[in-house]
């Protein structure tokens, strides 16, 4: 038994034995802290746990041999708090599914939060593949939100609450592609980032470091990326792919299409392609930000098509090979149209987005899930108007056969559609 | 994935003014849809609901007259073992004798395999899984159903009591690992 004390300030004089106290430890014993899931263990759920004050909360990883990858891991209905790096991490792994989990607070090696120290990613993959991130909260965690990185492809980012990350909140960053980035609902709240020396960061950003950076990568193209319906309220960028450090990476074969992007960071781009090969960017509502194409290549270049500004100028092309057709402009009628609440961003009745957009195959569904209209569907991430959902008080399940020992938070689910309106406007909320 | 099999839910000892037409059990999958194809049974106070499922969590609805009630269950498939913070691991693991570690069930656990924790704080600094399950039976670790779990990878401290500040408090650490003691200022 150690021979020493710890003491603790307590704001109001609480006791701490009354309080969640977590002590977390300095990271100088590589990552060791969490849930392990190396090289031996696949095909592993975990369903139901909070866990805390690890080093890298859930790591699942194959080393031994670089040519075998782990496979298979499911967390769902989970809590990842306070893990002092990365809250769940894949390298070299095939097969995830992140469901339903709240990932928030982790990363308080760069608290405060600072761009002179290193900022994790809350939930990342190096070298991943077919990994699904779906219906979690991914908030307030102290460096970016969650993405792919180097090496990584076939990744679904679907119907998430992303907000208040300190970097990046999405961020796809890859010399690969073949990623989703479908119905999320990513915001930062007003002063949440005050006294970090970055800019405000981007809702979503589209990257290719690593070929950036002049590390060996033949081709610089990141591919078949499609980010659509998704809405974006009150970060630095709204929806960005750039050349990171002037590097020659560019987009191809891409969508951005059906977004919403409320208003932003004063003179941040809503929508930024700065090198596009075969890129369209169709039907997206930029409430008061602008949207920026800079340069196209190949054949084809940057197709823009049906894009809703706040008024002719705030679509800018800056070079050859981009084509912007039936861009629209006014005030598209939105239920509020300021602030962070979801619910501010679904358009009148009567809205002039409605049936204004481009035909996309691609894009089969809105926000919400709903069908969209095959011949003229809308701009922006609903197809049609929304009915605001309070939640209602849910019974309380009770164990069989047994009291209750603690207040339970799972939630009956009426239906796959009430449930996602529900939960998503519910998030919504502040 | 887990087939399919057959399971039945029984809900009995049902107070009569309550069971019948007035009462109904449905099931519904994690994602919220309903699990249809369910064959229903009632006699007297005791209500019966019969189909083929795949193992895993659902929420077992009952709808009564005045009020619904929901259930979180697990269908499990394979062995059980069972973990609690003020089990053993001399234990066999069962519910009524559970383990203490969630490490020592997911070393025991084969595939299809379930290990059930109960609710609790659990200090472990790390917890390694070793063990795989199959693509069709993975080793599955869960809470028990309606209960809290924390797994803390910090450092467990003893009560903290008062001192002559108000607003300080005094504790002692836990610390499992003993050459870490450089965390301690004082």
């Amino acid at each position: 038994m150690p021979n020493k004390l710890l003491y603790t300030w307590a704001v109001g004089g609480i006791n701490p034995t009354d309080q969640e106290v977590l002590i977390l430890a300095a990271r100088t014993d590589g990552l060791s802290a969490g849930i392990r899931i190396f090289d031996t263990a696949n095909h592993i759920v975990i369903d139901g746990i909070s866990a805390r004050a690890a080093d890298a909360g859930l790591w699942a990883g194959a080393f031994l041999n670089p040519d075998v990858r782990g496979t298979d891991i499911t967390l769902r209905n989970s809590e990842i708090k306070f893990a002092w790096d990365y809250a769940l991490r894949l390298d070299n792994w095939e097969g995830a599914l992140f469901e339903n989990n709240n990932v928030h607070n982790n990363a308080p090696i760069n608290y405060p939060r600072s761009a002179s120290a290193i900022w994790p990613h809350a939930v990342i993959g190096y070298k991943s593949r077919d990994v699904t991130v779906i219906g979690n909260r991914i908030h307030d965690n102290n460096g970016e939100g969650v993405g792919p990185y180097l090496g990584s492809d076939r990744w679904k980012i679907l119907n998430n609450v992303i907000h208040d990350n300190f970097s990046v909140n999405l961020y796809v960053d890859t010399e690969l592609g073949d990623v989703l980035v479908d119905g999320n609902f990513i915001y930062n709240t007003p002063g949440k980032n005050v006294g970090q020396s970055l800019e405000l960061s981007d809702g979503i950003r589209l990257a290719n470091e690593a070929a950036d950076l002049g590390k060996e990568d033949p081709d610089p193209s990141y591919y078949n990326i499609q980010v659509t319906n998704n809405i974006v309220v009150g970060t630095g960028g709204g929806i960005r792919s750039f050349p990171y450090a002037g590097g020659s990476s560019f987009l191809k074969d891409s969508l951005i299409a059906n977004n919403t992007i409320g208003p932003l960071m004063d003179g941040a781009q809503a929508i930024e392609v700065r090198a596009g090969d075969t890129v369209t960017v169709a039907n997206n509502l930029a409430v008061s930000n602008p949207i920026l194409l800079a340069r196209g290549l190949g054949a084809v270049g940057i197709i823009a098509s049906n894009n809703w500004v706040s008024d002719p100028t705030q679509l800018t092309r800056a070079r050859n090979k981009i084509k912007v057709t039936s861009t629209q402009s006014g005030d598209p009628k939105l239920l509020v149209g300021t602030g962070i609440l979801l619910e501010n961003y679904g358009p009148q009745p009567g809205s002039p987005l409605y049936g204004a957009g481009v035909s996309l195959p691609q894009v089969k569904t809105d926000y919400l899930g709903r069908p969209r209209s095959v011949d003229l569907p809308s701009i922006g991430a609903f197809e049609s108007p929304i009915t605001v959902v309070e939640p209602q008080p849910q019974p309380q399940p009770q164990p069989v056969n047994k009291p209750a020992t603690t207040p339970v938070t799972n939630e009956f689910k009426p239906t796959p559609l009430a449930e996602q309106l529900r939960r998503k406007l519910r998030f919504g909320k502040p | 994935m887990q087939d399919s099999r057959n399971w039945s839910f029984l809900l009995s000892g049902l107070v009569p003014a309550i069971a019948g037409a007035g009462l109904t059990m449905s099931i519904v999958d994690a994602q919220g849809v309903a699990v249809s194809a369910l064959t229903a049974q009632e006699d007297g106070s005791t209500k019966l609901l019969s189909g083929s499922l795949r193992p895993g969590t659902y929420t077992l609805v009952v709808s009564g007259q005045v009020q619904d009630s929901s259930y979180r269950i697990s269908l499990i498939e394979g062995n059980t073992y069972f973990v609690s913070s003020t089990g053993s691991d001399t234990n066999l693991g069962t519910y009524a004798a559970p383990f203490s570690s969630i490490e020592n069930a997911a070393n025991r656990a084969d595939p299809g395999d379930t290990i059930m924790i109960r609710g609790g704080i659990y200090y472990d600094r790390v917890l390694n899984l070793v063990k795989s399950g199959t693509s069709d039976r993975p080793i599955t670790i869960e809470s028990v159903p309606g209960e809290f779990v924390a797994l803390d990878h910090g450092f467990q401290t003893g009560p903290w009591s008062a001192t002559e500040n108000a607003n300080i408090f005094r504790s002692t650490p836990l610390i499992p690992d003993p050459t870490v003691e450089s965390i301690v200022l004082g």
